[in-house]
């Protein structure tokens, strides 16, 4: 069986905010390493879009050091799927659209868990899954067997919380109380804590 | 804990039963300036999530070390709740411990 892994940034007070954290090149270099263990990528719609937008187009910015063009060189080579209900078609980005987008990306409107049992269950490499709400409706449906929390040396104060009740759920599970088993810890130079953990 | 000399920041609670207790309500962050340049050791808050926030947006808290337990809950108090301006944190020390607690050291910038 496949594993389904997930990797997030997160302030020291549980926010995943993508705009407040150190994105250096340890954080990319770490990001295209876990990559390099994936052979499929999992959005949510906003987050896919969200990548998408960037990434796709990192390759030829100017400003991108080595370590983002590796980061995104592995993610856009990735075939992914993204699963949205509203989206009648993946809509790209201009810059995206005129080099062809992400074109190995399928959508995937019904029956997200059932999809994803039937992924785990093929042979390959692990499966990794990007979004708050979709990684959260995995958590708590104990389908995510490892997971990396990148503890950034920030404290926010607000902001969207992970695995939180109103992500992605059909039903109120008031008595959620997952135990995870760390397995190591890293730090970078920026004060970033990587937390690694899987299901027990 | 008992032998400890103990604050209890409060505007409602007018006696301490406990010893060596004094509850001091009012501006609190004008009376831990004041506190800050006394004699003596350091001081500790262990938990109190309203107080952490508002000395940590006064720019009052030397260090911070936050314990991080190998559970997910989805909900509950959080940390720093209602903080009003993003913090800057240095990270000074980690520890591992065997029940896969965390704990996270950090200074302010």
């Amino acid at each position: 069986m496949r594993k389904l892994i997930f990797a997030i940034n997160i302030t020291i007070d549980g926010y995943a905010d993508h705009t407040s954290g150190i994105a250096d090149d340890e954080l990319h270099d770490f990001y295209a390493n876990l990559l390099g263990t994936v052979d499929i990528v999992l959005f949510g719609r906003k987050t896919y879009q969200l990548i998408e937008s960037y990434w796709s187009k990192a390759p030829s910015d100017p400003q991108a050091t080595k370590s983002m063009i590796e980061f995104a060189n592995k993610i856009n080579s990735l075939p992914k799927i993204v699963f949205s209900r509203t989206l009648d078609k993946i809509p790209l980005s201009s810059e995206a659209a005129a080099m062809e987008g992400w074109k190995n990306t399928k959508q995937i409107k019904e029956n997200m868990l059932e999809e994803v049992l039937k992924l785990k269950e093929q042979s390959g490499n692990n499966i990794s899954v990007g979004g708050i709400s979709i990684a959260s409706t995995f958590m708590k449906r104990d389908l995510i067997d490892e997971c990396w929390f990148l503890v950034q040396p920030i404290v926010l104060g607000g902001g969207r919380r992970l695995f939180s009740q109103r992500d992605g759920m059909p039903e109120k599970l008031n008595h959620y109380n997952r135990q995870l088993e760390l397995v190591d810890t890293d730090k970078f130079k920026s004060g970033v804590v990587v937390l690694h953990y899987k299901k027990i | 804990m008992n032998r400890s000399q103990k604050i209890v920041f409060s505007n409602t609670m007018k006696k301490a039963e406990w010893k060596n207790t004094k509850v001091i309500g009012g501006d609190i962050v004008q009376e831990m300036k004041r506190m800050k340049k006394s004699k003596g050791l350091d001081m500790v808050i262990l938990g109190s999530g309203s107080i952490v926030t508002q000395f940590a947006d006064a720019g009052l808290i030397d260090e911070y070390q936050i314990m991080i337990d190998p559970v997910a809950i989805g909900k509950g108090t959080t940390m720093f709740k209602g903080s009003k301006s993003k913090l800057d944190l240095k990270l000074t020390e980690t520890k591992i411990f065997k029940s896969g607690i965390v704990l996270l050291c950090y200074k302010p910038m």
